[in-house]
C-alpha cells in the first residue's frame, strides 16, 4: 500500500492513478450508455435492465464502491495536479503563444488546458444526475412512475421517468451541455491515457487518432441522442 | 530594419521586474537575435544605461546557455532553432518584439532575462549517469549495441539541456528535459543495471525543484531545439510504472516530495 | 633559464608505464584530507573532478557558465580519435603518435604524445562505459571516420556532436561525485587569481558572478583546465564567454606562458558579414570531401557566382596543390583563402570569402547523395546566410579556432609553480604548432581522466603540502588585488563599451598576428596594443557596481587581460623566426610559398615568463630532442 501513497505523491505516479481511475470511469460511461440506449427497445427492456440491476445487490454496491473510489480519486488526483502545475509558474508570461501547428493538436492543447474547469462541471452534473435519476430529490414526480407488470407486481417506471424529465426543455439542454462538457474533456483524457501509460508506438498513436474522434462521438452522440430526441417529440411517444 | 521592444528587466532575484520599451534601428536582417541585443546592449552603454543582462555562450546551438522566450515562444518562432541561430530576417521592419526570460518557479530570475536553471543540474544529480568509475571499462567493442538502439540513444541524448521545454510547457514541466536522458540510458546496455533506480529518484527529484508535471500538450516538443520526441515521455512514464510496482524497495522509505 | 620536462627515461613506449612504476601514491585515508581546486569544467576539467572525487579527494569545481555541461568542448563536431585499430587498417600507438608529432610541425614533446596516443584506447572504453552512444555498425561495433592528417580510419563519433556528447559523459560522471558529496560545484564563478603560498601553488580567489561575492579557497593544489585563447581575435569559433584570464593570472603570477604565437586557423568557417557580427561557425571540415575551392580569376567581379564561367573561375588549391587539392592541410588551406583574398579575388560583401562549389559533386552523384553527407550541414549554412548551397556555392571564410599554446608543463602537467597542474587547451602539451582534427577531444579527457590522478597523487605524496588557511597573508595581498582591480574598472567612467575595445584588439591580432605574419606588422601591433590598452583605462565604462551580476563588469576584466596577453602573443610571434604549424611567418617561406621551419634554431619550446605590464617578458627555452621520429618538412603537393 505505502508503494501506491509514495506513486500518488509523484507526478508520474499520481498521473497514473489519474489514468486507471479514468479508465474505470470511461468504461462505466461506456457501459451506462449501452445501458440506457435500451430505451429505444422500449419501456420493458429498460426497466427490466433497471430492475435486473437492482437484483444484484451486494455486486452493485461493490461495483459502486470502486467507481465511486475511482471518481474520488480521478477528482483528489486531479486537483492535486492541478494545484502543482498551476504553481509550478509563479510568473506567467505577457504574451502567449502556442508553438502547435497541426490544427487536431491545438484542439486537443485547448482541451486539455480546461481539464480541471470540465471536470468540475461533470462533477457537478454527475452529482445533479445522482439527485435526479438514481436518488430522485430532484424531479420527485417523475421518479415516482411506477409501471405494473402483467402479474400485477409493480417496478420502477425507470422509462417513464426519462421520458418526463426530459420533455421539460432546461433539463433536457442541461444534460446535453454536460455531455458536451465530457466529450472536452475525453478529448484529450483518453489519448493522454495512453501516452501517461508509456504506448507510444506509431501503431498506438495512429490508433489512438481513429479511435478518439470515433469513442467520444459514441459517447456524446449517444448520450446526447436521448434527451435531444425525447425533448424534440422524435422518441417516448410525442409530447403529452 | 526598425524594432520596437518590449524586454523583461529584474534587477535581481527579490526585485520586482516589468517590460521596459525601447526603440532599436539599424538593425540587419543578417543579424543574429542575439546580436541585436547586442547592438541594443551598445547604444545602452552609450547613453550611460546598464546593458541588458541575457545567458548565451557558444552562440552556434550546442551550449544550450541561451533562453529568451520571444513574442510567447521559447527561442523564438523558427523550428528547432535556439535563440542564438534565429536569425531578424524572421521578423519584419516595424515589428514589435516581446522578449521575456523562461518563466517557471524552479527557474527564477538572476537578473533581466537571465535565470537559474541549476534545478536541471540537480535532476541529473539524482541518477542522469551510469556509475562506470574511471579505468573500470572493459574494451568498447566488448559489448555489441544494435545499431537501432544506439540510434535511438543518441536521438534522446541530443538534448542540450536548455530548458526551453520547461518554459514552454503550461506547467512548466521538465518531463522531456528528464525523459531525454532517462532514454538515452534506457536504450543502451550500459545503462540497464540503474534502470529502475534511476527513473524512481529521478522522477522525485524533478518533482522535489517543483517543475510542474505532464498535461500531455506536448508545446515542449514543438519547442525543443533539437526536436527531442515526447515518446521519451512515455518511456518514462512506462518505465516509472514499471519500476514504481517492481522495486523492492520503493514505498518503504516516505515519498520526499510534497 | 633550460627548461626541464622531467621525461622519465628509458624508452619511449615505457615512459609512462616507467612513471607509473616509481610514482608515489597517496592512502586512502590520507586523500580525504586534501581539497583540490579545479578551475573549468570541459572536458579535462569535468572528467579531472570527477575522477579525483573517485579517489576520495576533497574537490572543489568551478566554471563561470551556469551550468559544468555548457563548456565549450560541447562544440566540437567530428571526433575522437583512438588507436583501436579496430579497422584493422594498420593503425597503431606509434602510428597515431606519428601522425600527431609530424602534424604539430614537430614542435611537441616526444613522450607527451605517445602517453596521449597510448592512453586514447582506454577513452574510448571509459566513454562507451559512461553512455556515450558512439555510431554504430549494424552488428553493433564502433563505427569509424577518417580525418585530415592521417591515412587510417580511427575516429570515433556520434552524429556530428561528438564533443557534446563526450562532455555530457564527463558531466554525468562529475553530476555523480557532485550527488556522492565527493565534488563541491561552483556555477557562475570565476577565477580572478592564483595563490601561492611559499612558491606553492595553494588556492585561488574567486567572483561570485551573481551576487559579486569576492571569495577565497584554499587547496593542496591547484588545477587549471580553462580552455584556449581562441577569442584574443573577437571573431571566432569559440563561446562568447572562452577567455584567457584565468591561464593569464596564473603567469602573472609566475607561471611560464608557452608557445603564445601556436594559434590554429580553421579553414572553413561562415565568413564575417557585418560589423556587428559576435561569432564565426564553424563548417565541417568534411565538406571540402566534395566542395570545390574557387575565386573568380579576376579581381573586383561582382557577378552572380553562377553567372562565372569555368574558364573564369580559379580553382586555387587544385592549382597550388595538385596531389591534395581541396583537401590540404588546414593551415595550408587557410593561408591561400587569404592570399587570394589579399589580392582583392575574395567574394562576398566584404571581399573575404571564398566559394566552396557543390555544383560538380551534385552533378556526379546527385543531389540525394548530397543531401544524405551534408545535408544537416547545408541546412545550417542555409539558417545563417539565408542561402542555398545546393543552388549557391558557399562562402567560407578561415576563422581562429584553437589555441596550441598555453602554460607551460612538464610531463606530470605541473607548471613551473608547483601545485599548479594544467589539463587540456589551457596547456601547451601535446599539439606542437598545429593540431590535427579529433585530437582535442582526445587530450582533453586523457589528461583529465587518466593522467592527473595518478601525477597528482605523486606530487601530493612527495610534497606533502601542509595544510594553509584563507588567513594567509598572501589570500590577503591576492584579494586586495582582485578587489582593488574591479574598483578600477569601474572608476573609469568612461564612454566605450568593454565589447568595443575587445572587437578593435581582434582586428589588429586579426590583422598582423593571423594567418600570416612578418616582423613589420608584428611591430605594429605591439606599438598599437598598448595605445589599446590605456584608451581602454580611460574610457572603459562599466555601469553598475561589483556587488551585483554585472556582464559589463565581467567582460571588461577579461578584455583587460587580452589587452596584455596580446602583447606575449605577438611578442613570441615576433621571436620565432620561423614558420611551423599555424605560425607562419612570411619572411620564411620558400620560392612556392610553403612554410620554412628551422629546426636547428627554433627547434625548442619558447616559455616566458612575466615581467610587468608593458615590460618585454623573459624567455625560457625547453629544447624539443627528437630521438624517435626523424624531423621532415610538410609537403601536400
Amino acid at each position: 500500500m505505502s508503494r501506491f501513497v509514495r506513486m500518488f505523491h509523484t507526478s508520474i505516479g499520481c498521473k497514473q492513478i489519474m489514468a486507471v481511475t479514468g479508465v474505470v470511469l470511461v468504461l462505466f460511461v461506456i457501459g451506462h450508455l449501452a445501458g440506457n440506449l435500451l430505451i429505444y427497445a422500449g419501456q420493458d427492456a429498460l426497466n427490466q435492465y433497471a430492475q435486473n440491476l437492482q437484483s444484484m445487490g451486494p455486486l452493485l454496491w461493490l461495483a459502486r464502491l470502486v467507481l465511486l473510489a475511482a471518481f474520488v480519486l480521478h477528482i483528489v488526483a486531479g486537483v492535486r495536479l492541478s494545484k502543482l502545475n498551476h504553481q509550478a509558474r509563479d510568473v506567467r508570461y505577457q504574451v502567449n503563444a502556442f508553438s502547435q501547428t497541426d490544427p487536431l493538436r491545438k484542439a486537443r492543447v485547448t482541451a486539455a488546458m480546461y481539464m480541471l474547469q470540465t471536470g468540475l462541471v461533470i462533477l457537478a452534473f454527475v452529482i445533479y444526475h445522482l439527485l435526479h435519476f438514481t436518488l430522485g430529490f430532484i424531479g420527485r414526480e417523475g421518479y415516482q412512475l411506477m409501471q405494473t407488470l402483467p402479474d400485477g407486481t409493480e417496478r420502477h417506471d425507470v422509462y417513464g421517468m426519462v421520458i418526463f424529465g426530459f420533455r421539460q426543455s432546461a433539463v433536457a439542454l442541461s444534460y446535453v451541455v454536460a455531455m458536451l462538457f465530457l466529450g472536452a474533456h475525453l478529448v484529450h483524457g483518453f489519448g493522454s491515457m495512453f501516452q501517461t501509460f508509456g504506448a507510444h508506438n506509431p501503431v498506438v498513436v495512429s490508433l489512438v487518432k481513429v479511435i478518439t474522434p470515433i469513442a467520444v462521438a459514441f459517447i456524446v452522440i449517444g448520450n446526447c441522442a436521448i434527451p435531444l430526441s425525447i425533448l424534440l417529440g422524435l422518441y417516448g411517444g410525442g409530447g403529452s | 530594419m526598425n524594432l520596437t521592444l518590449y524586454i523583461w528587466r529584474q534587477r535581481d532575484r527579490n526585485a520586482r521586474g516589468q517590460m521596459v520599451k525601447y526603440h532599436l534601428s539599424d538593425v540587419s536582417p543578417d543579424m543574429s537575435f542575439l546580436e541585436m541585443l547586442d547592438l541594443l546592449n551598445q547604444k545602452l552603454y552609450e547613453s550611460g544605461e546598464e546593458p541588458i543582462a541575457f545567458d548565451h555562450d557558444c552562440r552556434e546551438g550546442i551550449c544550450g546557455m541561451c533562453s529568451l522566450v520571444i513574442n510567447g515562444q521559447p527561442h523564438g518562432p523558427q523550428a528547432a532553432t535556439t535563440t542564438c541561430q534565429l536569425h531578424m530576417r524572421k521578423f519584419k521592419d516595424g515589428d514589435t518584439i516581446y522578449i521575456e526570460p523562461f518563466r517557471a518557479r524552479a527557474f527564477p530570475v538572476i537578473r533581466d532575462l537571465v535565470v537559474d536553471r541549476s534545478a536541471l543540474d540537480r535532476i541529473i544529480q539524482a541518477g542522469g549517469f551510469i556509475s562506470a568509475p574511471t579505468g573500470s571499462a572493459v574494451d568498447a567493442n566488448s559489448i555489441p549495441v544494435p545499431r537501432d538502439e544506439a540510434e535511438t540513444a543518441m536521438d534522446a541524448a541530443e538534448c542540450i539541456g536548455c530548458g526551453a521545454c520547461v518554459a514552454a510547457c503550461k506547467n512548466a514541466s521538465a518531463m522531456l528535459f528528464t525523459a531525454a536522458k532517462i532514454g538515452h540510458l534506457k536504450h543502451l546496455p550500459q545503462g540497464q543495471p540503474e534502470r529502475r533506480r534511476r527513473v524512481l529518484s529521478m522522477v522525485e527529484q524533478m518533482d522535489a525543484e517543483g517543475f510542474g508535471n505532464c498535461t500531455n500538450y506536448y508545446e515542449c516538443e514543438a519547442a525543443c531545439p533539437k526536436e527531442i520526441s515526447v515518446k521519451f515521455i512515455a518511456e518514462m512514464n512506462r518505465d516509472y510504472l514499471k519500476a514504481a510496482l517492481t522495486d523492492p524497495n520503493y514505498g518503504e522509505k516516505k515519498s520526499s516530495s510534497k | 633559464m633550460i627548461l626541464d620536462g622531467k621525461v622519465p627515461p628509458g624508452p619511449l613506449e615505457d615512459k609512462w608505464t616507467e612513471y607509473r612504476r616509481n610514482m608515489k601514491l597517496v592512502s586512502p585515508a590520507n586523500k580525504r584530507k586534501y581539497r583540490i581546486i579545479v578551475v573549468g569544467s570541459g572536458l579535462a576539467g569535468a572528467s579531472a573532478a570527477a575522477t579525483l572525487g573517485q579517489l576520495g579527494y576533497n574537490v572543489d569545481c568551478f566554471c563561470f557558465q551556469d551550468s559544468p555541461r555548457r563548456a565549450h568542448s560541447i562544440a566540437a563536431q567530428g571526433g575522437i580519435n583512438a588507436a583501436k585499430n579496430y579497422q584493422n587498417d594498420g593503425d597503431s600507438v606509434y602510428r597515431l603518435f606519428y601522425d600527431t608529432i609530424k602534424g604539430g610541425d614537430f614542435r611537441a614533446r616526444e613522450a607527451n604524445v605517445y602517453r596521449l596516443a597510448e592512453i586514447s584506447t582506454a577513452i574510448i572504453d571509459q566513454c562507451v562505459a559512461l553512455g556515450v552512444p558512439f555510431a554504430r555498425e549494424y552488428g553493433g561495433l564502433l563505427a569509424n571516420r577518417s580525418f585530415g592528417g592521417a591515412q587510417v580510419s580511427r575516429t570515433f563519433y556520434a552524429r556530428g556532436q561528438t564533443g557534446q556528447q563526450l562532455l555530457l559523459g564527463a558531466y554525468s560522471a562529475l553530476q555523480r561525485q557532485i550527488a556522492a558529496g565527493q565534488v563541491k560545484m561552483h556555477t557562475r564563478t570565476e577565477m580572478l587569481d592564483l595563490v601561492v603560498v611559499n612558491g606553492q601553488a595553494r588556492g585561488i580567489i574567486t567572483r561570485n558572478l551573481v551576487t559579486g561575492e569576492i571569495k577565497r579557497h584554499a587547496a593542496a593544489a591547484v588545477i587549471l583546465a580553462t580552455g584556449g585563447y581562441g577569442t584574443v581575435f573577437y571573431l571566432s569559433t569559440n563561446a562568447a564567454g572562452c577567455n584567457v584570464t584565468a591561464a593569464y593570472r596564473a603567469y602573472k603570477r609566475g607561471a611560464l606562458f608557452a608557445n603564445p604565437c601556436f594559434t590554429q586557423i580553421h579553414p572553413t568557417c561562415i565568413p564575417v558579414h557585418g560589423e556587428h557580427q559576435s561569432k564565426l561557425t564553424l563548417m565541417s571540415e568534411s565538406l571540402r570531401n566534395d566542395g570545390r575551392v574557387w575565386v573568380p580569376k579576376k579581381p573586383g567581379d561582382t557577378r552572380h557566382p553562377n553567372d562565372i564561367p569555368e574558364d573564369e573561375r580559379d580553382y586555387y588549391l587544385e592549382r597550388k596543390y595538385p596531389s591534395y587539392g581541396n583537401l590540404s592541410p588546414r593551415d595550408i588551406a587557410s593561408r591561400a583563402a587569404k592570399e587570394v583574398c589579399d589580392e582583392g579575388r575574395g567574394v562576398g560583401q566584404l571581399g573575404r570569402g571564398v566559394y566552396l562549389d557543390f555544383r560538380d559533386a551534385i552533378k556526379r552523384l546527385g543531389r540525394e547523395t548530397i543531401a544524405a553527407r551534408y545535408g544537416n550541414l547545408f541546412e545550417m549554412y542555409n539558417r545563417i546566410t539565408d542561402e542555398d548551397p545546393y543552388e549557391v556555392p558557399m562562402r567560407i571564410y578561415p576563422a581562429s579556432h584553437y589555441t596550441m599554446g598555453g602554460l607551460w608543463v612538464d610531463y606530470s602537467l605541473m607548471s613551473n609553480v608547483p601545485g599548479l597542474f594544467v589539463l587540456g587547451e589551457a596547456n601547451f602539451s601535446d599539439h606542437g604548432a598545429n593540431r590535427l582534427g579529433a585530437s582535442a577531444l582526445m587530450q582533453g579527457l586523457a589528461d583529465g581522466f587518466f593522467i592527473i590522478s595518478d601525477t597528482l597523487g605523486n606530487y601530493l605524496a612527495t610534497t606533502k603540502p601542509d595544510p594553509v588557511g584563507t588567513d594567509h597573508a598572501a589570500f590577503d595581498e591576492a584579494e586586495t588585488e582582485v578587489r582593488d582591480r574591479l574598483q578600477k574598472l569601474l572608476n573609469v567612467r568612461g564612454k566605450r563599451s568593454p565589447d568595443s575595445f575587445h572587437r578593435a584588439l581582434g582586428s589588429i591580432m586579426w590583422e598582423y598576428c593571423g594567418m600570416a605574419r612578418n616582423a613589420q606588422g608584428l611591430k605594429k601591433a605591439l606599438s598599437e596594443i598598448p595605445a589599446i590598452r590605456e584608451e581602454f583605462w580611460r574610457d572603459v565604462r562599466v555601469p553598475g557596481t561589483g556587488e551585483e551580476f554585472n556582464i559589463a563588469l565581467e567582460k571588461a576584466g577579461r578584455v583587460a587581460d587580452y589587452l596584455e596577453f596580446a602583447e606575449l602573443l605577438c611578442h613570441d610571434a615576433l621571436t620565432r623566426e620561423e614558420s611551423c604549424g599555424g605560425h607562419f611567418r612570411e619572411e620564411y617561406q620558400d620560392e612556392e610559398g610553403e612554410a620554412l621551419r628551422d629546426d636547428e634554431n627554433f627547434a625548442h619550446v619558447a616559455a616566458w615568463e612575466y615581467q610587468g605590464v608593458g615590460k618585454t617578458p623573459v624567455l625560457h627555452k625547453e629544447p624539443l630532442v627528437f630521438e624517435n621520429v626523424e624531423l621532415t618538412k610538410r609537403s601536400y603537393k
